[in-house]
Order: C-alpha cells, then sequence, then structure tokens
C-alpha cells in the first residue's frame, strides 16, 4: 500500500471511531446534573458507581523444574494492581506484549485463578467463588478474544456458537432461541444467512463480529475485549471499534479494553491505565493523554505514529528489553529503562499516588515530569535531585 | 498416488465388509461343510481356494472368516475407542491430580509388552469371541485414552474454550461440545490403524489355538490348521495368509489417508 493510501486510511478510521463516539459523550452529557467540560472521564468519578472494583490482584505462574516436579520459580504476570471500573464505563489497559494486561482480564473473568488479592463485582465478592456458584454472574460479564481464528469452535455453526451462552443459562425456548441469535447476528452486522455457516467462511473481520455476538447474547454489564482488534486489518479495525461504540451505547455496557496501542484506546476509553511489567505505572482520563506524565506513559505516546508525515516532535525511544518477570526489578520496576531513574527509584517502589485530580501515577519523581518532557530534561532534573 | 491408495485401502474395507455381511450368499459353500473325499483337492474351478483336510471350502471359509476378524476388530476399536476417549478426555480436561493417576495407570498398562499380556490372559479364559474382544479391549484403550489426553491438554487453552467457561458452560458440555469433536480426525486415523493391529493380533491369538473357538472360521485359525500340513498343502496357509494381509494393508491405507485429510485443519 502507498504511503498516501495508508495515511488516508489511518485519517478515516480516526474519525469514524470519534463521530461515533461523539454521540456517546452527548448522551452522557446530559445523564448527569452537572456540566462538565468533556464528560468521558469525570462523570464516573461524580457518580461513584463503582461495577468492578479489583484490590492488590496478584498471580504469579508457577515454573516446575527438577526431577520432583518441584517449583523452582515462578512469573510473576499480575504483582499487585487495583482499580476499579463504572458502570458503562470504557477502562483502557495499555502494555508492551506480556506486562500482564490480558492476564489480568482473565483473572477478572475468574477465568484464571488469582493468587491474592479481591475482585468485587457489583458488590459480589468473587475472588474465591467456586465455578458452580460464579454460574449466574457469568452472564454479566463476558469476553472478546484477540485472536478471532482461535476463538471460535470450529466444528460448530454460527448459529451454535452464538447460541451457546443462552443455551447454558437457559434463557429463552428454542424457537425463541433462534430468533434471538438471528437478531444478535444482525445486530453485529452480518447477514442472516451466516446462521449455518461454520467460522472457516468468514473473514477475520467477519469473525470477530461473530465473537462479539455471543458476547452481548446475554447483555452483560461488562465485556473484557482483549486485543479485539489487534489481530485485524487497519481498514477492519475501524468498523469494529465502532461496532463496540454502538453496543456500549445501546446496552451501557462496560468494557475493559485491553490493547497494546495508545491511539486505539485513546479513542474508545473513558480512562486508560498503562501497565508495566504486571503494575499499573498510570492512570488517567483518556482526554488527558496529552498530559500523563509518567516516563513509560510518555514513551509509549510517543510511540504512536503521527499521521502527518511532515510533522516534527522528539521521540522517546527506551533502551533496554522489558526486564525479567520471573526476577522483577526491586524498586521502581521501570528503573532499569527510565531516563530519569534515581538511586531511591532502584530500592523504593513508588506506591500509585494522585498528583493531580483525576491522574495517578506511581513514580518518585512525578511532580518533577512537567507536560511532554523528554530527554533535554533530564539534566535538569539532575539538578533538582542534587539541590 | 496418496489418493489412490487410500482410494484402493478404502476399496478393499468396503469389500471386506460386503464379503462379511453377504458371507452366506456370497460363499459358494457351507465352511462347516465335511467333504472327506475332497480332502486337500487343490484349488479347482469348483472350489476355488481348494479344500481343507477335512475337505472344508478354504473360500467359503474365508469368507465366513472376515465375520470373525472384522467384527472383533470393530468390536475391540469402538471399545477401545469410547472407553479410551472418555477417561483420557476426563483426565486431560480435568488436569491435576486427576490427569496424574490417569498417567500412572496407563504406564502401567503400557508397561506390558501387549502380546504376551494377551496370552497370559487368553490362558486363563475359554476361547471365545466375546473373551478375545475382551482381552485385546483391556489393552486398546490406553492408545486412545493418551491421544485424547493429549489433545484435550493442548486444546483446552484454547480461546473457543475460554470463551464456553467465560460463558458458564460446565465441564460436560465443554468436553463433548468443544473438545471431542475437534479431535474426531486423529481419533479416526489412530481407530483405522487400531483395526489393522486388532485383527492381527486376533489372528496371531488364534494362530497360537489362544483365540476363538477351533471350528469358528477365524484366519488366524486357518493358517494354524494349515501349518501341520505346508508341505503337501500350502494354499491352506497362504489364501487366509493373504486375506489377513489385505485387510492390514487396507486399514493402514484408510489410514494414511484419512490422516491426510484430516491433518492440516478441521474442516
Amino acid at each position: 500500500m502507498q504511503c498516501g493510501q495508508a495515511r488516508a486510511v489511518l485519517l478515516c478510521i480516526k474519525s469514524v471511531t470519534r463521530d461515533s463516539c461523539i454521540v456517546i459523550r452527548k448522551t452522557l452529557k446530559y445523564s448527569g446534573d452537572f456540566t462538565i467540560h468533556d464528560p468521558r472521564s469525570t462523570i464516573y468519578e461524580h457518580m461513584n458507581d463503582i461495577l468492578v472494583n479489583i484490590e492488590d490482584l496478584k498471580k504469579r505462574f508457577p515454573i516446575e523444574g527438577g526431577l520432583l516436579g518441584r517449583e523452582v520459580a515462578a512469573v510473576h504476570a499480575v504483582r499487585g494492581v487495583s482499580l476499579s471500573i463504572g458502570r458503562g464505563e470504557t477502562l483502557g489497559l495499555v502494555g508492551e506484549s506480556g506486562c500482564g494486561k490480558s492476564t489480568l482480564g482473565m483473572l477478572l473473568l475468574r477465568l484464571l485463578e488469582p493468587d491474592s488479592g479481591s475482585i468485587i463485582f457489583d458488590g459480589v465478592d468473587i475472588t474465591r467463588m467456586s465455578q458452580r456458584e460464579l454460574r449466574p454472574l457469568r452472564r454479566r460479564m463476558q469476553v472478546v478474544f484477540q485472536d478471532p481464528y482461535a476463538s471460535l469452535n470450529p466444528r460448530m455453526t454460527v448459529g451454535e456458537i452464538v447460541a451457546e451462552p443462552l443455551l447454558v443459562h437457559r434463557v429463552a425456548r428454542r424457537e425463541e432461541r433462534r430468533e434471538r441469535v438471528i437478531e444478535l447476528i444482525r445486530l453485529v452486522g452480518l447477514s442472516e444467512d451466516a446462521y449455518g455457516k461454520y467460522p472457516h467462511e468468514f473473514s477475520g473481520g467477519q469473525r470477530q463480529r461473530i465473537g462479539i455476538a455471543r458476547a452481548i447474547a446475554l447483555t452483560p454489564s461488562i465485556i473484557v475485549a482483549d486485543e479485539p482488534v489487534s489481530a485485524l486489518d487497519i481498514s477492519i479495525r475501524g468498523e469494529i471499534l465502532n461496532l463496540l461504540c454502538d453496543l456500549r451505547e445501546r446496552f451501557s455496557l462496560a468494557y475493559l479494553f485491553i490493547a497494546h496501542d495508545l491511539k486505539v484506546v485513546e479513542h474508545l476509553s473513558h480512562r486508560i491505565a498503562v501497565m508495566y511489567l504486571g503494575k499499573i505505572a498510570e492512570l488517567f482520563p483518556a482526554e488527558g493523554l496529552a498530559a500523563a506524565r509518567h516516563p513509560y506513559t510518555q514513551a509509549l505516546a510517543s510511540a504512536v505514529p503521527l499521521p502527518d508525515p511532515g510533522a516534527r516532535r522528539k521521540r522517546m525511544v527506551l533502551a533496554g528489553d522489558v526486564p525479567s518477570q520471573i526476577v522483577p526489578p526491586a524498586g521502581c520496576s521501570f528503573h532499569p529503562r527510565c531516563p530519569y531513574a534515581q538511586e531511591i527509584c532502584k530500592n523504593v517502589e513508588p506506591p500509585l499516588e494522585e498528583y493531580q485530580p483525576g491522574f495517578k501515577a506511581s513514580c518518585h519523581f512525578i511532580a518533577e515530569m512537567s507536560e511532554r518532557t523528554v530527554s533535554h530534561m533530564a539534566p535538569a532534573l539532575h539538578d533538582a535531585v542534587r539541590v | 498416488m496418496k489418493a489412490f491408495t487410500s482410494k484402493l485401502g478404502f476399496a478393499i474395507i468396503v469389500a471386506m465388509v460386503l464379503a462379511a455381511l453377504f458371507a452366506p450368499y456370497l460363499a459358494p459353500y457351507d465352511p462347516s461343510e465335511y467333504h472327506l473325499d475332497l480332502s486337500f483337492a487343490g484349488p479347482t474351478f469348483a472350489h476355488w481356494f481348494g479344500n481343507d483336510a477335512d475337505g472344508r471350502d478354504v473360500l467359503s471359509r474365508i469368507i465366513f472368516g472376515a465375520r470373525v476378524s472384522l467384527g472383533i476388530g470393530i468390536a475391540v476399536v469402538g471399545i477401545s475407542l469410547v472407553a479410551g476417549s472418555a477417561v483420557g478426555l476426563i483426565a486431560g480436561y480435568a488436569g491435576g491430580i486427576v490427569d496424574r493417576i490417569f498417567l500412572f495407570v496407563s504406564d502401567v498398562f503400557l508397561a506390558f509388552p501387549s502380546f504376551l499380556f494377551a496370552i497370559a490372559v487368553a490362558a486363563f479364559l475359554e476361547p471365545s469371541i466375546a473373551n478375545v474382544v475382551l482381552i485385546l479391549s483391556l489393552k486398546g484403550w490406553v492408545t486412545y485414552a493418551r491421544l485424547t489426553r493429549g489433545e484435550a491438554l493442548s486444546m483446552r487453552e484454547r480461546d473457543f474454550v475460554a470463551a464456553a467457561r467465560a460463558s458458564g458452560a460446565g465441564a460436560p458440555r465443554i468436553v463433548l461440545k468443544h473438545l471431542f469433536p475437534n479431535m474426531i480426525g486423529p481419533v479416526l486415523v489412530n481407530a483405522s490403524f487400531g483395526m489393522a493391529g486388532v485383527i492381527m493380533i486376533e489372528s496371531a491369538l488364534s494362530f497360537l489355538g489362544l483365540g476363538v473357538p477351533v471350528d469358528t472360521p477365524s484366519w488366524g485359525a486357518m493358517i494354524d490348521q494349515g501349518t501341520q500340513y505346508l508341505l503337501i498343502a500350502p494354499y491352506l496357509s497362504i489364501f487366509p495368509g493373504i486375506a489377513i494381509m489385505l485387510v492390514v494393508l487396507g486399514f493402514n491405507f484408510l489410514g494414511d489417508g484419512l490422516r491426510d485429510k484430516l491433518a492440516p485443519r478441521g474442516r
């Protein structure tokens, strides 16, 4: 594809996504009795209506070795994450691959067992619930996976796939169920004759629509969308994002929207959480991306390609690789790659603290980080610390 | 070439199955009818494969023998497949301690040499078709259990299984609707090779006199009886030998073909 074309497509996606989100913004704007500048973030803090609350959640995957199969080490995937998702809120979760964002999503759904911490879903502690006890609650939390080729059973028809949640929860009788499934298939933008076809007859984007139809079949309160567009062609992404946007409006869904691309997340989310090595590095309102100060967030933001090739800006390129998750670095987990790291960062772990309304970060020097300061401010920082 | 051999295999199996089903109509003579005057009469136009020591028609006995060989093959593979898959699926999906116990038990079963095991058990039991099926199934389930357990182990991590769990589907539904239908390919391939193996072992057991009862026309038993007269009437052993070879070859060809067809990607 020519450069120009690619740019056009990107711009197009951007505008399309924005448009449909604007509708939601407007709806939200008039739903409260207070006026706010941009309701995407602030509204939820005021509503104080929490759907999911996660406290200090941890998950490690043991590595067994030796003849006896004893645990020799563990991969620390999620290392104490606390966050909350409001009713109808979309929380974007961003981070490099392997930072534990998908694990966090699977823990929330209890598809993985947490080691410690707690998950409160709509006031009910589901951390230690048995799968049987959990079953009725499963109606209210669903999942959309990244790989549309792996997430649909190749031996089931689309009708069977979408009907499965209804069948499991004994919603509707056979005839009714069929109608409901066809309605769902139409709702996600597929034609009715998809009902009797098999997944392999569809493209990646269409398959993702099937996965979404299955996820909304029981009209859940929250959907964990685990990189739902990462595996799709650029040209399809916008469509799927729009669909997710429309469904959010229609069913007042909350999303935990997992992605590694800040740009995708920014347009859909109300708030964004940036994850690094199993911890939350920063949490901020989506429209406040430019004001987010954590050095890692800045590095991620500077990696987003700009639609204008003529634009110049300083890019912050991180040195080195993501550190080992088996032996995570002491102190701040980001310190080995942080251009501003000081002695304290190597030893003391910074807590996740609010540094301005709606913005939380875990960084010892968050106060010194001004907006969009990149490498050139490093010497100034040194001075500040010396004094 | 591959396509040809698998078609050939399929054709052989179909022919054998038809022969077994319509044996009374196809066989020119009663397989148990004695004609002592025809004792050791070689192949003629009236008796294509000749007559044995008691003057029984060899062709008719081979046709009826297909019932025994295929019948035992289908019964053993059927029982092994159902029982083995059930155990393997449960072990593979449950994992943990259940899986470890299964692995231990299956290792014990695998540690016995198949044939010796069959002979040892056969020595204790009366020779009968039911006992042969029992003996061979006792060992046969392990293969299917190991196979399905391995498939289940890898498949339970797949996204569509996670999606089913997220939908609230219980273990029975996941195993029956999501896991098993996706491993039918390898299981069928195994079953067709298994058929060949079972028919071989059954023949060998009957050859040793530990298989089916003496009068039952079984290919293995026919070879066994023929060995006594190998010098004067070698065809008594050769023709049932060819029948065994054909059916084993047929199932192996079919298995190869199935594997090629089913392996790349489900449907």
